[in-house]
């Protein structure tokens, strides 16, 4: 309607002057004319060739993001032409695939002739997952405002989303060294009483509790004791991909992956499991260090969460031994057994029997 | 301890989220902002309009003036008011007013005899301007007070300006208003264009590229900050969120740098490719523009006092008053209808008024004599002239009627012939056998003392000399070489003498002004004459006559008729035919002298209709010389070709705007088949959506495809067979679809067969008026 408005009026104006033009006839009246029947063309062909050569691309916030902490996203429109533009619009998508949270806006910005404008966005954001920003379409407005051009585009930057490392309050691993068995127990404090798995030839390197004396004596070479894989004795560690409406899954996963951080600073290995409704499995991560647990809170952003409280663990004891021991993370509330840590009021670290 | 009432309020700062979870912690921003820019280039922009616009007026007239004076005084207060306004503070402009209103007002008390001096000194400049292009014999002059015109007229170019800086200042700064920029610049252009004068290309320059920069701002809005005082608005609609930046002194300041450019090209390739010598040679005048160039000369002349007529009515009989009409406006409706026979080609004439004492702006009626004496001969007409519109104080009586006491009473008397009533008259046409006086009055030799040395002067230019038939004719002819023949003359002023106006100052004027000059010339060279206003009829008006079978000729005509035997005809004589003449007595009788010269076609269209089609068909042909070009480019050679060229331009308008609607149609569907079966279906969602956005106003409320899946299905017949569990089963697979990176399954394809069903019965469940807003729009 702008548009019809603007055309309207310039229409009012050339006709004033073709009048004056028709009265006068002066030289100058002939030269606005001119004008006025070129810069329409010029204006519409202009914006349709800046169309082509604005680009849009993302800048800023390289490095991975931990939620709540400020970070400053900018979008950058580089214009090589040296044709200023007053009105770009940038159709702007924000997604949160993790969570199926999205917006949509539009942002209008000048295009300087020659040059480039960065717009920063100072940004903060709640909940885990990779924010995805992604400028689709891109309008051009000519000067005189009878045309908008548009054109999609498809420049994205994605950001990764951590939680913090640090849970406010500790767990209490009471109840994990209660369900330790003498196993993990004594490999704690050093010894290894892990089940012989296979007996091999000793290898520089290989532990000397691990001879095998006996049989080192009648083969006259030494013989080592190789045990089963230390995995298999590892904490486990469930979390429950279950979301609500109060988006309890964002602070599932920042209990996890305190808890997680937890576990590293205090040396006690564990795995993280996890239930996937995209793949119908139990999946599971051996974490050692913090570059595994990065890698893994990754990998949960792309899967996808389900709406039953504790799937995971009815999954879990499906695949387990009855007298398995793990830690579950999830909705407080479930039936469980010792709570290790509880994190936003609605989010529990328990022992599942 | 703060009181409530004084507490100040504190904003409550706005929220804004990107998407749920994802918050704006400060304003959006945008780099390189160089505080104060924005209120430079404004000011640049006025700058730009009115010195392009005060300095192309000067320049038109070659006025010369101190240019760097002159320009940086403007872009100092342009600079000062843009910065008024660039605080956003109300009492700061308000103050910064009063301060500059101030300074003004000691500096006009101070400089105002330069002002008046520089202003006389652009009005005289003007006048002998005018006075070459109307070749005026004298204009008027203003005082001046100081002789050093460059000094005057820039210090009246500076304060002029300054004004207009103010009013131009607050419309840009709050509007951007292109009306108020035009309003306040081009019209002071009109005045040395009306005389051919144009501006320097450099002024035009600066004037073009202002009122561009200015369009181009308006159109695109960005010209004013935002009420936050923020780079960036943040606006939330219905359907629509978005971040708008407020200003950007950097674009502007790009903006109007391509506006110089572009105007600068434009004007340098008309300059090579069509100068304005070119232009000029081609030129031929506007026939609207030759129109009113009259009343313009008899403005600059006589003042605009000269516009007004000071008597009701402008055409038919003034009864011997003079100089109180600036212009004759016909009206064409039958004042008399006269019944006769025509007998020759000549102009009949129907007499009603004989002046007799000349006296500045009148002639006094003769009230002794109209035809008072015997008139006689062989050829012999009866006429009778019916009054339809004419003044009823006259009688119109054709040369030479029998005239009684009781019509010569009437006339004395100024009973005329009464509305719808009619007299008749015998008269004889050439009056051969008619009595011969041997004297006339002394007044008819009376030439006022006022009037002498102007008659004396007159004639010793015009040579006149011979005879009195040669002295008749030469007046005649004189007359109709050197004077101009018009309907608008112009008032004349106050105190001023009709004739000694006439004969010195304006040389135009219509049969009044001729005949009373005539007669008063004659008179001097002492030949009796006398002033006669009636109607004359002439021939080409009795060839439009109605004949009257009814009638007889014999009984209407006797005699000797140059036209041999002819008919008894009515004739519609209007109050274009009032005339005035001068009779003058040669051979012992009183005979008609016509002196007023033949008039132009073009002085009789009047009406719109004319003007316009005169207009648009090119009078400018009318000056074609054959084997010659035809002039000026600017002329329609036909009225249709306007319509054809509407007609061409809405046809354009129609195609583009059905074009656009089936690109968009046909993009759209395209969009279904080109992708994979997961991507068609995401699609074909995100067109429902549009369409549901567009009808329902409240679908932007729904944030989830749970949400939005229960409002389409709302009062369809699908909502009734599906149950809850069915909605959320199909809300996840459209997510499971949307989100994940997962291959379109088996069920895809019924999926969107699906959509497809819902989405027809949800159309149908809407008004005729959304579906067809939904066909044209979306």
């Amino acid at each position: 309607m702008r548009q019809v408005w603007n055309i309207i009026k310039y229409m009012i104006i050339f006709c004033a002057n073709l009048l004056m033009l028709f009265f006068l006839h002066g030289y100058f009246n002939l030269i606005i004319m001119i004008i006025m029947i070129i810069m329409p063309i010029a204006s519409i062909l202009t914006a349709r060739l800046m169309l082509s050569r604005l680009h849009v691309s993302f800048a800023g916030a390289k490095e991975n993001i931990h939620i709540e902490d400020p970070f400053v996203l900018k979008v950058v429109l580089d214009n090589p032409a040296w044709i200023p533009m007053l009105n770009v619009n940038l159709k702007l998508h924000v997604k949160n695939a993790f969570f199926r949270l999205e917006g949509e806006h539009v942002l209008n910005i000048p295009a300087y002739a020659g040059q480039r404008n960065e717009i920063s966005y100072p940004l903060s954001s709640e909940y885990l997952g990779v924010l995805s920003i992604e400028a689709e379409q891109m309008q051009v407005l000519d000067w005189l405002g009878f045309v908008c051009w548009k054109r999609d585009i498809s420049e994205k930057k994605e950001i990764v989303l951590l939680p913090f490392g640090s849970l406010e309050v500790e767990p209490d691993m009471a109840a994990v060294n209660n369900g330790m068995t003498e196993l993990e127990e004594s490999r704690k404090k050093g010894h290894d009483f892990s089940d012989v798995q296979d007996v091999r030839e000793y290898r520089p390197g290989d532990k000397l509790q691990n001879i095998h004396w006996k049989l080192s004596a009648k083969k006259d070479a030494l013989m080592v004791k190789e045990r089963v894989s230390l995995s298999s004795s590892q904490l486990i560690v469930l979390v429950e991909l279950f979301q609500n409406e109060t988006m309890i899954l964002n602070r599932i996963l920042i209990a996890a992956y305190g808890m997680a951080h937890f576990l590293l600073q205090n040396q006690i290995p564990f795995t993280l499991q996890w239930w996937s409704t995209r793949e119908e499995d139990m999946k599971r991560m051996p974490v050692d260090n913090q570059q595994d647990l990065d890698a893994w809170i990754e990998s949960i952003y792309y899967e996808a969460y389900y709406e039953t409280a504790e799937l995971g663990c009815m999954m879990m004891r499906r695949l387990v031994q009855e007298d398995t021991r793990f830690m579950v993370i999830g909705s407080s509330g479930m039936t469980g057994g010792d709570v290790l840590l509880q994190y936003g009021g609605d989010v529990e670290g328990y022992i599942c029997n | 301890m703060q009181l409530g009432l004084f507490k100040k309020k504190k904003k409550k700062k706005q929220v804004i989220t990107l998407c749920q979870g994802v918050t704006l912690v400060e304003q959006v921003s945008m780099g390189d902002v160089t505080p104060g820019q924005d209120a430079i280039v404004k000011g640049l922009i006025e700058v730009c309009i009115v010195f392009g616009s005060m300095g192309g007026f000067l320049s038109c007239f070659d006025i010369s003036y101190y240019v760097p004076v002159v320009a940086i005084a403007y872009i100092l207060i342009a600079a000062y008011f843009s910065y008024l306004f660039k605080s956003g503070k109300t009492w700061v402009r308000d103050t910064g007013y009063v301060i500059f209103f101030l300074i003004y007002a000691a500096g006009i008390t101070v400089f105002s005899k330069h002002i008046n001096s520089g202003f006389y000194a652009v009005l005289n400049i003007i006048y002998d301007s005018a006075s070459t292009y109307f070749d005026m014999p004298a204009v008027r002059e203003f005082n001046e007070y100081f002789t050093n015109r460059d000094l005057t007229v820039t210090v009246m170019a500076v304060f002029v300006g300054c004004v207009e800086i103010i009013i131009l200042n607050i419309y840009l700064s709050t509007y951007m208003s292109i009306l108020a920029a035009v309003m306040i610049s081009v019209p002071l252009y009109t005045v040395p264009l009306f005389f051919n004068q144009e501006p320097d290309s450099f002024y035009m320059i600066l004037l073009f590229a202002g009122l561009l920069s200015v369009m181009i701002l308006k159109a695109n809005g960005h010209y004013t900050r935002n009420k936050e005082s923020t780079q960036f608005s943040y606006v939330a609609k219905k359907r629509r969120r978005s971040f708008c930046y407020s200003q950007s002194g950097k674009v502007i300041a790009e903006t109007i740098l391509s506006s110089v450019v572009i105007c600068v090209l434009v004007i340098c390739v008309c300059n090579i490719t069509y100068p304005k010598e070119e232009f000029y040679y081609r030129y031929k005048a506007s026939s609207v523009k030759a129109k009113i160039e009259d009343p313009v000369e008899n403005v600059l002349l006589t003042g605009f006092s000269s516009l007004f007529n000071f008597y009701g009515s402008t055409s038919g009989m003034s009864g011997g008053r003079l100089g109180g009409v600036s212009s004759v406006r016909s009206d064409y409706q039958p004042d008399l209808v006269v019944t006769f026979t025509p007998y020759s080609y000549e102009t009949v004439y129907l007499k009603c008024f004989t002046g007799e004492y000349y006296d500045v702006n009148h002639w006094s009626k003769d009230t002794d004599d109209i035809f008072a004496q015997p008139v006689d001969g062989d050829t012999k007409g009866i006429m009778q002239v019916k009054n339809v519109g004419a003044d009823n104080k006259y009688l119109y009586m054709p040369y030479y009627s029998s005239c009684d006491e009781e019509l010569l009473s009437r006339y004395q008397y100024n009973r005329g012939i009464e509305f719808n009533m009619q007299q008749e008259y015998t008269f004889y046409p050439y009056n051969e056998k008619g009595v011969r006086q041997q004297q006339v009055k002394d007044s008819y030799l009376d030439v006022p003392e006022a009037n002498v040395s102007v008659i004396e002067r007159f004639c010793t230019e015009a040579g006149f000399h011979g005879s009195d038939e040669e002295m008749i004719a030469q007046v005649s002819q004189y007359f109709q070489d050197n004077i101009t023949y018009t309907l608008r003359p112009g008032s004349m002023p106050r105190n001023g003498d009709f004739v000694n106006h006439f004969l010195e100052k304006s040389r135009k004027g219509y049969c009044a002004h001729f005949a009373s000059a005539a007669v008063l010339i004659f008179r001097y060279f002492g030949i009796p004459a006398r002033y006669i206003e009636g109607y004359a009829v002439p021939y080409t008006l009795v060839m439009d006559a109605d004949l009257r079978e009814d009638l007889s000729y014999d009984d209407y005509f006797t005699g000797e008729s140059a036209l041999g035997r002819t008919a008894v005809v009515d004739v519609e004589v209007t109050d274009a035919n009032a005339h005035a003449w001068v009779e003058v007595f040669l051979d012992g009788k009183w005979q008609v002298a016509e002196v007023t010269p033949a008039s132009d076609d073009e002085e009789e269209e009047d009406d719109f209709w004319s003007i316009f089609g005169n207009l648009l068909s090119g009078n400018d042909a009318e000056d074609t010389v054959e084997g010659e070009s035809t002039g000026t480019a600017f002329s329609l050679d036909k009225v249709r070709w306007i319509w054809i060229v509407i007609l061409y331009g809405i046809l354009l308008v129609l195609a583009l705007v059905l074009g656009r609607f089936l690109w968009k149609k046909g993009r759209r569907i395209g969009s279904y088949h080109k992708r994979d079966m997961a991507g068609n279906v995401i699609a074909y969602y995100h067109y429902m959506c549009e369409c549901m956005r567009a009808v329902d106003k409240e679908f932007y409320q729904a944030d989830s495809h749970y949400a939005q899946l229960c409002k389409m299905l709302a009062g369809t017949k699908s909502e009734e067979r599906m149950t809850e569990a069915d909605i959320r089963e199909l809300a996840r697979t459209m997510e499971s679809i949307s989100y994940s990176n997962k291959a379109a399954g088996e069920g895809t394809e019924a999926l969107l067969s699906r959509l497809k069903t819902l989405f027809r019965e949800r159309k149908q469940a809407c008004t005729l008026a959304d579906r067809v807003y939904l066909f044209l729009h979306i």
